[in-house]
């Protein structure tokens, strides 16, 4: 006995749940569900490969600027026609779905793409050919499989609704390339905090740390202890942007963080946000007074406080500094860095030293050797 | 010693009518009766987030409680700038603000501020862990930031923050982009906001004073180049070292570029800096196709001035499936009230309180609109 099926030339022929059943067991076949997913009852109906397409996409496909090859997880109609598998259209349910279906319909037609519409209620079909919900999945993954790129995942299977499968996704918080940010102020040396606005105003903080004086690197906060007769303020007025030359104004800040270490107090250096000007300053005095590399101050800084980010016209002119100083810097062929290095021993003996005497002042020789410098400083005593 | 019941109402005050009381990883959120379910989901630098049910609508939303927006001016401004462009901006692939709402009572009360929208799957970082896409999704994807682009881009706003986990994704592939907390921030007011840098274009780094949109085509480079490799393209671990990663891929910048730094030192400084190549990018990203490498070439140009904008972008090849000029709104002119001015913590909580109202009445008479068209049908 033959079986009649409607011819294959004809494309997007309206055919019945019978037909529907025997081409879909008898064929290679996609099946693309239109129906849209409000009702709760349909989706325990629903095939697989359903077209749950953004709206979007459903304008490109309506408007036929796309083609229905390029919607993700669909590529297997790139295949050539002779090899493509045909394609069983359900249409919707609502307007919108029919207006989805017949954009469908017209992108497959117009790509010659073999496709056959279900002219039948589903209902009517899966109430008539039940298996057809188990030998969807069954039959789905065979086909899929038989298509299979080459190199691809034989084991892969395709989506059966949404195009990404975020079930796998457990969301969290976790903040990208977060290290932790310090809590200002960061205590530098025995006598050297670095701290932002919060600090400068935090009577307790700078009672608790002793720190007489003050280095306000802004031209907007204020020097909120001014009158007391026991705090000393230095203002260097600056922003955070490419207009202003900090160098003019380090000996001066240089100057004055010693002074709190003479005294046997400690200074606050502290700009908006204890991150780019601020951090110049004190880069400065570790550079001038432990006659070390900028990576070694940087490093040193760095280690306590994360955050920390010179903007790059200030680091241009740390750099100049370095020159000047007549450090020998070996940044040429360090970047980018194989490894961390350690800190200067000197910066490393400043900060377990817990003697607060008096200290000699540093000798003026600019003509140490990098190696040297790493190891010539005294320590404190 | 206090009487316990005071001592219930200092850690529980209790929520003025329609609100309710949940305690959420140690931190008490306030909220309108109508979000049940809360379940956190993540924080950032400027809040955290939980997602909810909305028994009104029917419908999953997102919940942002901002961290302290009143603690300085700089946070309020930011808070209300925020507000004021999700108002304003009203497009498929950036969030919508479907609510905002403060439990506090009175404007002088004010110290709490929510903003809602509508809960997708997932950020693309969290995608990236899990799924590698092919190259279909990509072109979905990048296509749908690049059409927000255009739209934000066209109210004259740059994002300055686009990384994989300020794009949101749900399961049909559709997008949004968040996070507006660094649109139009005057750069002194950059200063304190330590973000991402793996993102960040390399002019914003080198302190130019007049950048342009295309640091955001810069930032969709990235996420294209993470999309196709699954890793991150520019993982610096600081400022220096993310400007020696981008030269290590781009080369080092010539003399022309140079002269585009204002600042003498900054140029000085990457004149001292080893010289490199520009590497091949067929080599580096061998399994993405010639239009897709074509069009991370164009994207990530160091220099800003040959880079292309958002809307060019949209043009290449790579995205002509999806590419449809009559389809890629712009903005129409948005009132974002930026002369809006106050020196006081107290006057901005005045602002934020009145903006919060207005959306509050907005809404209120959009659903007296929906009502009186149910009544007529």
């Amino acid at each position: 006995m033959t079986t009649h099926l409607p011819s294959t030339s004809q494309n997007g022929e309206e055919i019945s749940a019978e037909q529907f059943n025997r081409i879909f067991h008898e064929r290679n076949v996609i099946v693309l569900d239109c129906r849209s997913n409000g009702d709760s009852v349909k989706r325990a109906n629903r095939f697989f490969c359903s077209l749950r397409l953004p709206a979007l996409l459903q304008r490109r496909l309506m408007g036929g600027s796309m083609r229905l090859s390029t919607v993700p997880d669909l590529k297997d109609l790139n295949n050539s026609p002779d090899q493509c598998p045909e394609v069983l259209l359900i249409p919707g349910d609502s307007e919108q779905d029919e207006q989805l279906s017949a954009a469908l319909a017209r992108n497959l037609k117009s790509n010659h793409y073999r496709h056959f519409v279900l002219g039948e209620p589903v209902k009517t079909l899966l109430s008539q050919f039940p298996t057809l919900r188990d030998a969807a999945d069954e039959n789905w993954n065979t086909t899929f499989q038989m298509n299979s790129m080459p190199g691809q995942a034989s084991g892969q299977q395709a989506s059966s609704g949404p195009l990404l499968n975020l079930n796998q996704l457990r969301l969290e918080g976790e903040d990208q390339g977060g290290k932790q940010r310090a809590e200002f102020p960061v205590k530098l040396t025995n006598f050297l905090y670095l701290g932002n606005a919060e600090t400068a105003k935090n009577r307790d903080v700078l009672k608790k740390y002793s720190i007489s004086h003050v280095i306000n690197v802004t031209s907007n906060l204020p020097n909120t202890f001014e009158e007391d007769p026991n705090m000393r303020y230095l203002r260097i007025s600056a922003d955070d942007n490419a207009s202003h030359n900090l160098t003019k104004f380090f000996p001066e800040a240089i100057s004055f963080i010693d002074d709190a270490r003479r005294n046997d107090s400690a200074c606050l250096v502290h700009c908006l946000a204890g991150i780019s000007r601020s951090v110049t300053i004190c880069l400065a005095y570790l550079m001038k007074t432990e006659m070390c590399t900028l990576d070694s101050a940087y490093e040193w800084v760095q280690k306590r406080n994360a955050s920390i980010a010179p903007n790059f016209h200030f680091m241009g002119q740390l750099t100049d500094y370095e020159k000047m100083l007549g450090l020998n810097s070996n940044r040429v062929g360090t970047y980018p860095s194989s490894a961390p290095r350690s800190p200067s021993c000197a910066i490393e003996a400043a900060a377990v030293s817990q003697v607060g005497g008096l200290l000699t002042p540093p000798p003026t020789s600019c003509s140490a050797s990098p190696q040297s410098s790493n190891h010539s400083a005294k320590s404190f005593h | 010693m206090f009487p316990q019941t005071t001592m219930d109402h200092i850690l529980h005050p209790t929520p003025r009518e329609g609100y309710y009381v949940v305690e959420l990883n140690r931190s008490v959120w306030v909220v309108p009766n109508y979000y049940i379910n809360l379940t956190p989901i993540g924080t950032g630098a400027y809040g955290t987030v939980c997602a909810a049910e909305c028994t009104r609508s029917g419908t999953r939303v997102a919940i942002k409680k901002f961290n302290r927006p009143f603690q300085s001016i700089i946070h309020a401004r930011r808070t209300y700038r925020e507000l004021r462009l999700l108002r304003c901006m009203c497009h498929e692939n950036i969030i919508d603000l479907l609510d905002v709402f403060t439990p506090n009572e009175n404007v002088n009360d004010i110290e709490d501020v929510y903003f809602v929208s509508m809960l997708m799957g997932a950020d693309l970082s969290n995608i990236l862990k899990i799924q590698r896409l092919n190259d279909d999704h990509i072109q979905f994807l990048v296509y749908q930031i690049l059409r927000g682009l255009k739209y934000i881009h066209s109210a004259d706003i740059i994002h300055r923050d686009l990384k994989p986990s300020n794009i949101a994704v749900n399961e049909d592939c559709e997008l949004k982009i968040l996070d507006f907390g660094l649109a139009r921030q005057t750069d002194s007011e950059m200063t304190g906001y330590v973000a991402t840098r793996w993102y960040r274009a390399p002019e914003i780094m080198l302190n130019w004073m007049h950048y342009t949109q295309t640091v955001d085509v810069w930032s969709v480079g990235c996420i294209l180049a993470e999309l196709i490799t699954g890793k991150t393209l520019f993982p610096g671990s600081d400022h220096i070292d993310q400007l020696t990663r981008i030269m290590s891929v781009t080369g080092t910048p010539d003399e022309e570029f140079l002269k585009k730094i204002s600042s003498e030192e900054a140029r000085n400084y990457i004149r001292n800096l080893p010289k490199m190549t520009r590497r091949d990018f067929k080599r580096l990203f061998a399994q993405a196709t010639p239009q897709a490498i074509d069009l991370l070439e164009k994207m990530l140009h160091l220099d800003p001035d040959r880079r292309p904008t958002a809307k060019e972008a949209m043009e290449h090849e790579y995205l002509a499936a999806y590419h449809d000029e009559t389809d890629e709104p712009i903005a129409e002119e948005m009132d974002l009230n930026d002369d809006v001015r106050a020196d006081t913590i107290d006057e901005w909580k005045k602002i934020i309180w009145e903006e919060i109202s207005d959306f509050q009445k907005n809404v209120a008479f959009a659903d007296e609109e929906e009502d009186e068209e149910k009544m007529e049908s």
